[in-house]
């Protein structure tokens, strides 16, 4: 309830005679009520937000294939196997990473962590996991040509590691693109149009795989119409068990 | 890598901030986040912020809070003392602290000393060096 403001500006009394009482009238006027004050702006409001809260410890365990030897030493992983070594640094993060059962498991521990950083946590097992399958299967990214009138002339040099594509929309212009390290590229045999990019770490080679594909995007034309271009057709491994 | 010294009931630590600073204290109770309660055999028990300890590698088996002393007695049956003493980072402080507190005929001496250890090791180093020229 809000507290009125006002004077007292008259009292009228009457005495009743016949029965000894008073009657008391008492004229009150208002005084016109402040304003409310203004909501508070914005940027008050955010100093006064508390700190959030921190986990003690939050952690993560994975467990690692046979025939993958991993070592880590201050947030550098290594990770060898039957197709190679990689390496990835992790020296960005937050996180305890260590070797339980004298290499069969790998826990990543986050001390007193945000939200953030425990979101990390699931984030380095995925990308030690792919270290993981690249080391043992290698990645195979394959990608198909689609052009509605000028077919697609693509040719592999320099030994399997760069692309030349000609002919991209009739255009007069020779595409190049250099594959990154570790990454070879060949033209499908049984499959026409097909390319399919091999390597161990699948950074690298859904990156060349994206470098290809943005070398040929189509320019000042409505591209739900002109769907030329190279794509990605299929994410997997090379060598297929299951 | 990972963590071998954790805040728990039992770990000793050494104050590095504050009235108390170098006491070796016991972690006995655990306030929040930021504090604990700390107790040693010569003083109240108080309670601290985390970032005035040092934590030891010394643990004592006791439990929650305990008595004056049960906690005498659990220091004495891990033999703190004598584990602090004998340990690398004590035995440093020991030195420190006779260090801080040598007069200036103990420096003389000292310097005396200092000058005679490294005629000493100079004397050795030709002998082997005459060796390996031989």
């Amino acid at each position: 309830m809000q507290r009125t403001s006002g004077t007292i500006t008259y009292i009228h009394i009457t005495y009743m005679g016949m029965d000894n009482t008073y009657t008391c009238a008492i004229f009150f006027t208002f005084h016109a009520c402040p304003p409310p004050p203004p909501p508070q702006p914005e940027s008050e409001r955010k100093s006064e937000r508390s700190a959030a809260m921190k986990t003690i410890l939050a952690s993560e365990t994975m467990e690692i294939p046979e025939g993958v030897t991993v070592q880590v030493a201050a947030k550098v992983v290594t990770v060898e196997g039957p197709r190679g070594k990689l390496t990835r640094n992790f020296k960005h993060l937050n996180l305890d990473f260590q070797l339980l059962e004298g290499g069969r498991k790998m826990q990543v521990d986050a001390w007193f962590g945000t939200r953030r950083t425990m979101a990390a946590i699931r984030t380095a097992i995925s990308h030690v996991q792919n270290l993981i399958t690249g080391v043992t299967k290698g990645y195979r990214y394959k990608m198909r040509f689609v052009y509605a009138h000028f077919p697609i002339n693509a040719s592999i040099t320099n030994s399997n590691s760069a692309i030349e594509i000609r002919n991209f929309l009739g255009e007069k212009k020779v595409r190049k693109v250099d594959m990154l390290d570790g990454v070879t590229i060949l033209r499908s045999e049984k499959v026409k149009d097909e390319l399919v990019l091999d390597g161990n770490d699948v950074e690298l080679v859904s990156r060349s795989a994206a470098l290809i594909n943005q070398k040929c995007h189509v320019k000042k034309k409505d591209i739900r119409k002109f769907l030329d271009g190279i794509y990605v057709s299929d994410k997997g491994t090379i060598t297929e068990d299951q | 890598m990972p963590f071998k010294r954790f805040v728990e009931i039992g770990r000793v630590a050494l104050v590095n901030y504050g009235k108390d600073y170098g006491r070796l204290v016991v972690i006995v109770d655990v306030v929040d986040q930021n504090r604990a309660l700390i107790d040693a055999p010569d003083m109240v028990r108080c309670q601290i912020n985390f970032k005035r300890l040092s934590l030891t590698d010394i643990k004592i088996d006791i439990k929650r809070v305990p008595k004056k002393t049960t906690l005498i007695k659990a220091m004495e049956d891990a033999d703190v003392k004598n584990k602090w003493e004998n340990s690398s980072w004590g035995k440093k402080l020991i030195v420190q602290k006779r260090r801080a507190s040598l007069n200036d005929f103990d420096r003389f001496k000292v310097m005396l000393a200092r000058i005679k250890r490294g005629g000493a090791i100079r004397q050795e180093l030709a002998k082997l060096k005459k060796v390996a020229a031989a």
